[in-house]
C-alpha cells in the first residue's frame, strides 16, 4: 500500500513539474552578454553602503530605546508600524537581490566549460540558508517587534557558523570588526 | 467500438506527426524522437495483424514491443538533453551527473534486492518490470527538467511539448501499471482504454508542438556572444555578492 502512495505520489510530482514547466516563459535573449550583469551595477541603484545604513536605521536599537522613554502608547504604535513596513521593504529587497545573485550566477555557469558540481550545491546550500534567513526575519517582523529580527538572524548566525565548523566554511569568516557600522 | 477509436485515431495522429515531421524537415532535428515515432507506427500496425490473425502470439508482441519502446523512450529523452543543452556545457555536465545519481540509484536499488535474495531486477512480472523501468524515466525527466529550469535554458515549443507529452504518458503508465500490478486482471477491461487514451492524448500534444515552426531565435541562441568564464570565478564572484547581502543582514541584527 505504501508503494502504491509512493508511486501515486512520484507520478503527481512529475505532472507538476511539467505544468509549471511549459507555464514558465522563457527569459530574455538567452546569450547575450548584457544580461549576464554584475550584481549591484545598475545605474540609479541604491549602492551597499546606502542599503547598509538603511538597514542598520531600520532596525536600530537607538530608536527604540528613544520613542520608549517618551512613554507616548500611541506614538510607540505608531513607530512599531512604521518601522515594521521598513523593515519588511528591507528584507524583501534582500531577498530579490540575492535571488537576482543566484540567477545572474546561473546565466553564466550554464556556459562554463569545468563546472563543479560540488561548488554549485554549496552555493544553493548558502543561497538558501540566505533565503530562509530573510524569510524568517520577515516573519519575525511581521509578528513581534521589528527589533526581534536581530535577535533571530544572530542565532541563524551561530547556527550557520557550526554547520560551517562541521562541514567547513562556506564563506570567509567576517569579523565583526569588519561590519559596517554608521552609526557609533 | 471504443478501443477501435482509440487504436486508429492513434495511427492517424502518429501519422500525422511523420507526415509533419518530414514535411518540416524535423526529423533530422530530432532523428530519435521521430525513429520512435515510426517504431510505434510500424508497432501498432503488426499488433493489429498479430491481433486478428496470429492472437496465441500477442502476448509476446506486444511485451517485446513494450519493452523495445521503453529503451526508444529513453533515448528521447537523451534527445531533449543533447538539444537542449547542447549549447550550454556547463548545465549539460549538471544535468549529466543529475542522471548518473538517477540511474546509480535505480542499480543500486536493484543489487540491494538482488542481494535480499529477489531476482536480478526486483519485479515478479513484466507489467512490474515495465513499471519500475517507468519510475527511473520519471526521475530522469524530473532531472532534466529541473536542471533546465534553474538555468533558465530557453526550451522553445518543441522541446517543451515533445518533454510533456512523454512525460504525461510516462506519468499515466507508471500509475496505470501500479495499478495494474496491484488490482490483477480485474483491471484488466479498464487497462484497454486508459494506456492507448493516454499515448493517444499524448501524440495530440505532440502534434500541435510540431505543427508550427519554432522561431529562428529559439534555435540558435547567440552562445557565441557570452565569453566562457572559468566556472571558480563565477562562483567566487557569486559568493562576494552573497557576502555582501550577508553582511548587510548580519550588520542589521548587530545594532
Amino acid at each position: 500500500m505504501n508503494l502504491l502512495l509512493l508511486i501515486f505520489v512520484i507520478a503527481a510530482v512529475l505532472g507538476w513539474a511539467l505544468i509549471y514547466f511549459l507555464r514558465l516563459k522563457d527569459g530574455p535573449a538567452t546569450g547575450d552578454q548584457a544580461e549576464v550583469i554584475r550584481f549591484g551595477g545598475q545605474p540609479g541603484d541604491a549602492t551597499d553602503k546606502d542599503r547598509q545604513f538603511l538597514g542598520d536605521a531600520i532596525f536600530s536599537n537607538g530608536d527604540w530605546d528613544f520613542i520608549r522613554r517618551e512613554g507616548s502608547p500611541s506614538l510607540r504604535n505608531l513607530f512599531i508600524e512604521e518601522r515594521r513596513a521598513l523593515a519588511a521593504q528591507w528584507l524583501n529587497d534582500s531577498a530579490r537581490r540575492i535571488r537576482a545573485v543566484r540567477a545572474n550566477h546561473l546565466r553564466g555557469s550554464r556556459y562554463s566549460q569545468n563546472l563543479d558540481v560540488l561548488a554549485e550545491l554549496k552555493l544553493l546550500l548558502l543561497f538558501l540558508y540566505l533565503i530562509s534567513l530573510c524569510r524568517c526575519m520577515l516573519l519575525a517582523v511581521r509578528v513581534t517587534q521589528p527589533t526581534a529580527a536581530r535577535t533571530l538572524a544572530l542565532h541563524f548566525e551561530r547556527m550557520a557558523g557550526r554547520l560551517g565548523r562541521a562541514e567547513g566554511p562556506v564563506l570567509s569568516h567576517v569579523p565583526a570588526e569588519q561590519i559596517p557600522r554608521s552609526r557609533p | 467500438m471504443l478501443t477501435q477509436i482509440i487504436w486508429w485515431g492513434g495511427i492517424l495522429l502518429e501519422f500525422l506527426l511523420l507526415l509533419r515531421g518530414i514535411q518540416t524537415k524535423w526529423v533530422s532535428r530530432f532523428p530519435i524522437f521521430y525513429s520512435y515515432h515510426i517504431f510505434i507506427f510500424v508497432q501498432s500496425l503488426l499488433l493489429f495483424v498479430v491481433y486478428h490473425w496470429a492472437y496465441p502470439r500477442y502476448e509476446m508482441a506486444w511485451w517485446t514491443c513494450e519493452f523495445v519502446g521503453v529503451l526508444l523512450g529513453s533515448l528521447i529523452l537523451l534527445e531533449v538533453y543533447r538539444v537542449a543543452l547542447g549549447q550550454y556545457p556547463g548545465t549539460a555536465r549538471m544535468a549529466r551527473k543529475l542522471l548518473g545519481f538517477v540511474f546509480a540509484m535505480a542499480v543500486a536499488k536493484a543489487l540491494v534486492g538482488h542481494s535480499y535474495g529477489a531476482v536480478w531486477w526486483p519485479a515478479k512480472t513484466y507489467a512490474e518490470l515495465e513499471r519500475n523501468l517507468r519510475v527511473v524515466q520519471v526521475f530522469a525527466i524530473l532531472a532534466i527538467v529541473a536542471v533546465m529550469v534553474a538555468y533558465a535554458i530557453p526550451r522553445g515549443r518543441h522541446l517543451k511539448g515533445i518533454l510533456a507529452g512523454y512525460g504525461l504518458f510516462v506519468a499515466l503508465s507508471v500509475v496505470h501499471l501500479t495499478l495494474w500490478t496491484h488490482l490483477g486482471d480485474s483491471f484488466q477491461r479498464f487497462v484497454t482504454y486508459v494506456l492507448p487514451f493516454s499515448y493517444d492524448v499524448a501524440l495530440c500534444i505532440w502534434v500541435v508542438a510540431l505543427w508550427v515552426p519554432e522561431k529562428e531565435a529559439n534555435l540558435a541562441p547567440g552562445v557565441l556572444a557570452v565569453a566562457h568564464e572559468d566556472h571558480s570565478v563565477l562562483v567566487m564572484q557569486a559568493k562576494e555578492d552573497l557576502e555582501q547581502i550577508r553582511l548587510g543582514l548580519r550588520g542589521a541584527a548587530r545594532r
